[in-house]
């Protein structure tokens, strides 16, 4: 039996692991989102290095799900 | 299938009567990826277009302005019956003056009537401020003994004004119009500065300001009667002719670039050379074509090239089915020659990734009858991406087949499990259908998509050793990607064996035979990558751990569109409908709203996330890019066709 206390603790832990991350990611993105539509918009044809050059960040909210999740899993 | 299309350096030689015939054979052949002739030496000079070729750029800068005329610009007609070249050679001509006759009337009617249109615009705008000044216009100007200000004001003057001890006279509506002895002209203007003037331009019309306005008005819908008019019977122009426009604005550029090929050629006095690329297994058939060229002698030679310092064009070589998938290349960058082309492992790998991420029979379904119906080439166009479709098209279905088969898998429809243990089997002992949100589950499939990651990082190392053979030779391949797959090996079998350990607080225990031979075979890897790469290797080491938790993505985005899909049915749509009544039409409306927005999202996450898990993951392992496309000289018709 786990204390509810220590249950929400751990809830609220997890929130913050993920949540964080997302603050991280999309700050990261920001800066690339905007550089990468601003260089679209002089050669329409480095879309697919503009997409993925904006998506690299997203491996930051991905560790934060991961560590939730195994927080989530002490419950 | 893992190599480009291989290709001979050739070198067509002629003699320059034989030219405009060698032009025809390039082009009708396709296969004939030129190389630009730049050097001049006493021989060959860079060639001259042939003579046709200032009538062509004339026809068509006139059919350019006819186009322009009948707003044809980016527009695409509609596909009729193909027009045949013959009929557009014979009718050019005569099709240019007729058509500028008809068109350039109205075009230069349309021209004048818009500038007239503007003029009076400016005129009435010019008007709104003065429109509650009930005096003739012409009476605010062109006076001898009085001066006159029309303006907004922010304070009132009057007091100094009156002050002045002059003749005045003051209207006061929307702006105020101020009458003034000449005399007093600069003092007044030195206080209606001071009251924060600013003045308004009087236009040049002598009427009262409501009666110009009403008749301004009126002109201007009879010039907007007539521009439609002219507007409606360009477009009947349009319609009667514009196919055969588009049809001769592409026979025209086409005949155009055709008399501008010799540009790309070295020609001298008597003879001419073509430098090209052509895929090797057309050298026969090209040389046995070569000999319907009638006049003049030509000949076709292979030359050795260097494979360190010249680069022939890519043309993947793929089956079919993999074809779509060469877009996706074409998207990051096409391989180099010397390399193995990836595209038959994504179309593998591709729709395994996409299916596991979105894995709902529901989504599948709406996926597939998306791209059949042709809808989603419509959403495409709409969205203003039309170019790529097709080949998305078929990357979307191949997609939608493979989610369908893990909604299967998961028993998920629209979120709903519809399958329950009415249908359960077991495959390679595990029970399906799996529930893989349930708490039990997440382990498992987290493990799994590290495992993927494994097995697809190995593969890139892999492909890696044969690029770096290719590259550098045998030596090299075996001490860098050997060495990678040595490091990713013992990192796995070392992680595997210590993490359970490391987590639960338990004591490690180095006599176990996967912990010692992971951290023997993670320091060999390690030596031996060192030994190419120097520290980059070691530094790269975290790198390799970030990639591989990197596909847990693929359960994480699958978490989440099925997250959205039960928040839909369980939390909003199922409550509202088992409150019966006018709560069962809330909830359906909510189940479509919420899973159309589901399956937009659903559409894009996975597959953004699972080009990103092949372009950063996959590729940083062993592709390096940069091929220049095979671009044979070719015709392209799409409204005209040859006899």
């Amino acid at each position: 039996m786990v204390l509810l206390e220590d249950a929400g603790a751990i809830a609220m832990a997890a929130g913050i692991a993920i949540g964080l991350a997302a603050l991280g990611t999309a700050w990261a993105e920001k800066d690339i989102g905007s550089a990468a539509v601003g260089a679209l918009a002089e050669n329409e044809k480095i879309f697919g290095k503009a997409m993925i050059l904006t998506v690299i960040p997203e491996t930051i909210i991905i560790f934060g799900f991961l560590i939730a999740f195994l927080l989530m899993g002490k419950m | 299938m893992f190599k480009t299309e291989r290709m001979k350096r050739v070198l067509l030689l002629g003699t320059m009567d034989a030219l405009p015939e060698t032009v025809d054979f390039l082009y009708r052949t396709g296969s004939f990826h030129i190389i630009d002739y730049k050097e001049t030496d006493d021989v060959f000079d860079i060639g001259t277009p042939l003579p046709e070729a200032e009538r062509a750029s004339r026809r068509l800068l006139d059919m350019m302005s006819i186009s322009q005329n009948l707003d044809m610009e980016g527009e695409e007609m509609p596909l009729g019956e193909k027009i045949p070249v013959k009929k557009i050679r014979a009718e050019i001509d005569a099709a240019i003056s007729n058509l500028e006759l008809e068109i350039s009337s109205e075009a230069h009617a349309r021209k004048e009537v818009e500038n007239l249109l503007a003029e009076k615009n400016a005129e009435l705008s010019a008007l709104h401020p003065l429109k509650d000044i009930d005096l003739p216009l012409a009476l605010l100007r062109d006076y001898d003994s009085l001066a006159v200000f029309a303006g907004r004001l922010k304070s009132d003057p009057l007091p100094e004004i009156s002050a002045l001890g002059v003749d005045y006279d003051i209207i006061r509506g929307n702006i105020i119009v101020l009458f003034i002895e000449k005399k007093a002209e600069a003092r007044a203007a030195e206080i209606l500065g001071k009251a924060g003037f600013s003045e308004v331009a009087l236009p040049k019309i002598s009427e009262k300001p409501l009666v110009a306005i009403h008749r301004l008005n009126s002109e201007i819908g009879d010039l907007e009667k007539r521009l439609a008019g002219i507007n409606s019977r360009i477009d009947t122009l349009r319609q009667r002719h514009g196919l055969f426009v588009m049809a001769s604005l592409e026979e025209l550029s086409i005949e155009a670039n055709r008399a501008e090929t010799p540009l790309r050629f070295g020609t001298g006095h008597h003879s001419f050379i073509v430098d090209a690329w052509i895929p090797s297994t057309s050298m026969k058939r090209l040389q046995e074509e070569m000999s319907g060229i009638k006049t003049g002698v030509t000949e076709l030679i292979e030359l050795d090239w260097n494979p360190k310092t010249e680069e022939p064009p890519i043309r993947q070589k793929n089956p079919r089915p993999a074809r779509p998938m060469e877009m996706l290349m074409e998207m990051f960058s096409l391989p180099k020659y010397d390399e193995v082309d990836p595209t038959f492992l994504m179309f593998l790998t591709f729709p395994l990734f996409y299916g596991l991420m979105l894995g709902d029979m529901g989504y599948g379904i709406a996926i597939l009858a998306l791209v059949l119906s042709g809808g989603f080439t419509k959403l495409m166009k709409a969205l203003g991406m039309g170019g790529g479709a097709p080949g998305l098209n078929r990357i979307l279905l191949y997609s939608g087949i493979s989610t369908v088969i893990f909604g299967f898998l998961f028993d998920e429809f629209f979120g709903f499990p519809i399958l329950g243990h009415h249908f359960s089997f077991s495959l390679l002992g595990i029970e399906f259908p799996v529930d893989r949100v349930s708490p039990e589950m997440v382990g498992a499939m987290l493990l799994l998509c590290v495992y993927i990651g494994i097995a697809h990082l190995f593969i890139g190392y892999v492909m890696g050793f044969f690029t770096v053979k290719a590259e550098h030779g045998l030596k090299e391949a075996v001490l860098e990607k050997g060495g990678w797959i040595l490091i990713l090996v013992g990192f796995v079998l070392f992680s595997f064996s210590a993490l359970p350990a490391l987590m639960h607080g338990g004591a490690l225990s180095f006599t176990s035979p996967p912990l010692l031979s992971g951290i023997v075979l993670l320091v060999i890897g390690i030596v031996m990558t060192y030994m190419v790469e120097g520290i980059n290797s070691v530094l790269e080491l975290p790198g390799l751990a970030s990639n591989l938790l990197s596909y847990t993505r693929i359960y994480a985005i699958g978490l989440s569109s099925v997250g959205i899909a039960l928040a839909f049915n369980e939390n909003m749509a199922m409550p509202a409908i088992e409150g019966g009544g006018a709560g069962i039409a809330i909830g359906i409306i909510i189940l479509i709203m919420g899973h159309s927005l589901n399956l937009a999202l659903g559409l894009m996450g996975p597959l953004i996330q699972t080009l990103r898990l092949h372009y950063v993951e996959f590729f940083s392992k062993f592709y390096i890019g940069g091929g220049e496309k095979f671009n044979p000289l070719r015709y392209r018709r799409k409204y005209t066709k040859e006899a």
